[in-house]
């Protein structure tokens, strides 16, 4: 599975989306669904670490990283190749 | 035909820092009795109805079951801030000692997510208590799962866009004894000190105990046929050297304890059900 399928399953995972909800590496993650809040940020991590058996560390984390689908999906993609 | 009738009853045990309990329990003498130990903070919530489903269950398959809520945390009265694990812990033992003066009978404990690192940790302060561990989605580390709690306060200043913390400073914030905002939360530093130390592969059982612990392990997984995670895997395993029986078992469906909606996990239920209890 290649990061932006990756990102787009966790998505739709923690937001409890439907399947026809259409996801781009454009769509918008914060400020785009009123569901993206502190608890679903802390709940991506988890599974990110869990899935790719990895650690994100505090200073990973910035307002940049969830600003869309694709700068998740390259955050993944970098955590991927270390996995 | 109708189910046998189950006898409900609410209380509250450990007169010193008073827990909230509901207990089922069957028609007829109890074969065994099991104890939820919860998850924590809004994975309680999201996995109260669950939970309450499958004690319901327990109680018509003969077994006396209760649900807790530690000292502080849902129905129970008390502050979350200044409570500790060892309230957290007196409170497991008072409710077992009612419903062992009631039946005396096999105990078991099931966890759920920090319910079964805390499950796991009153088997060892209490050899030979326990027969038998059921964990659901176990967290096998409190460091980690303190880490991904505080994660939360430096999501929120990520979200606003505010200077962040790191998760150690945050830490010996409470190491220093003082209290965080974190999720709607007020967080007392030493209740999280207390959890940051548990881990599940430092527990033991002592060799001369003719009791030996068995655990039954369910672990979510998104698809059907993937195994168990890299972590759950590395504790089972440690856990397994120390000689502790484990039976791991993946399920699928909603991971209910992270959904906003509600969510459905009948595979989980049904696979508790199909358990050796």
């Amino acid at each position: 599975m290649n990061a932006l399928d990756l990102t787009t399953k966790l998505l739709r995972a923690c937001l409890q989306l439907s399947p026809s909800e259409p996801l781009s590496r454009e769509t918008a993650l914060l400020g785009g669904f009123p569901e993206f809040n502190s608890l679903t940020i802390t709940t991506l991590i988890l599974e990110i670490e869990e899935r790719l058996d990895c650690e994100i560390a505090d200073h990973e984390l910035t307002s940049e990283l969830f600003e869309t689908v694709g700068t998740l999906a390259d955050f993944i993609d970098s955590k991927m190749v270390h996995a | 035909m109708n189910a046998p009738a189950i006898e409900t009853t609410a209380g509250f045990v450990d007169p010193d820092h008073p827990a909230f309990f509901l207990h089922f329990m069957p028609a007829h003498t109890p074969r065994a009795h099991i104890v939820y130990l919860p998850p924590f903070g809004e994975e309680m919530n999201r996995c109260r109805s669950l939970a309450a489903a499958q004690a319901r269950w327990f109680s018509h398959q003969g077994i006396s079951s209760a649900i807790l809520d530690y000292h502080g945390t849902g129905e129970s009265p008390g502050d979350l801030c200044s409570t500790t694990l060892a309230v957290w812990r007196d409170n497991i033992n008072h409710l077992l000692e009612q419903l062992l003066r009631r039946h005396h009978c096999p105990v078991l404990l099931w966890g759920f997510r920090l319910g079964a690192l805390l499950a796991m940790d009153f088997s060892t302060i209490r050899p030979g208590r326990i027969d038998q561990l059921l964990l659901w989605q176990p967290i096998v580390s409190g460091s980690t799962f303190v880490t991904q709690l505080l994660r939360q306060r430096t999501a929120t200043l990520v979200k606003n866009q505010e200077k962040s913390e790191t998760t150690t400073d945050m830490k010996l914030q409470l190491a220093a004894g003082q209290s965080l905002d974190v999720g709607g939360y007020r967080l007392g530093g030493t209740l999280m000190t207390d959890l940051d130390k548990l881990e599940m592969t430092s527990f033991s059982q002592p060799e001369t105990l003719d009791k030996k612990l068995s655990i039954f392990w369910l672990e979510h997984s998104a698809e059907e046929d993937a195994g168990l995670g890299a972590k759950s895997t590395r504790a089972i395993s440690g856990l397994q050297q120390k000689g502790i029986q484990v039976a791991a078992t993946t399920f699928t469906g909603d991971p209910v304890w992270q959904l906003h909606k509600r969510g459905n996990c009948d595979d989980l239920l049904q696979k508790t059900r199909e358990l050796a209890l």
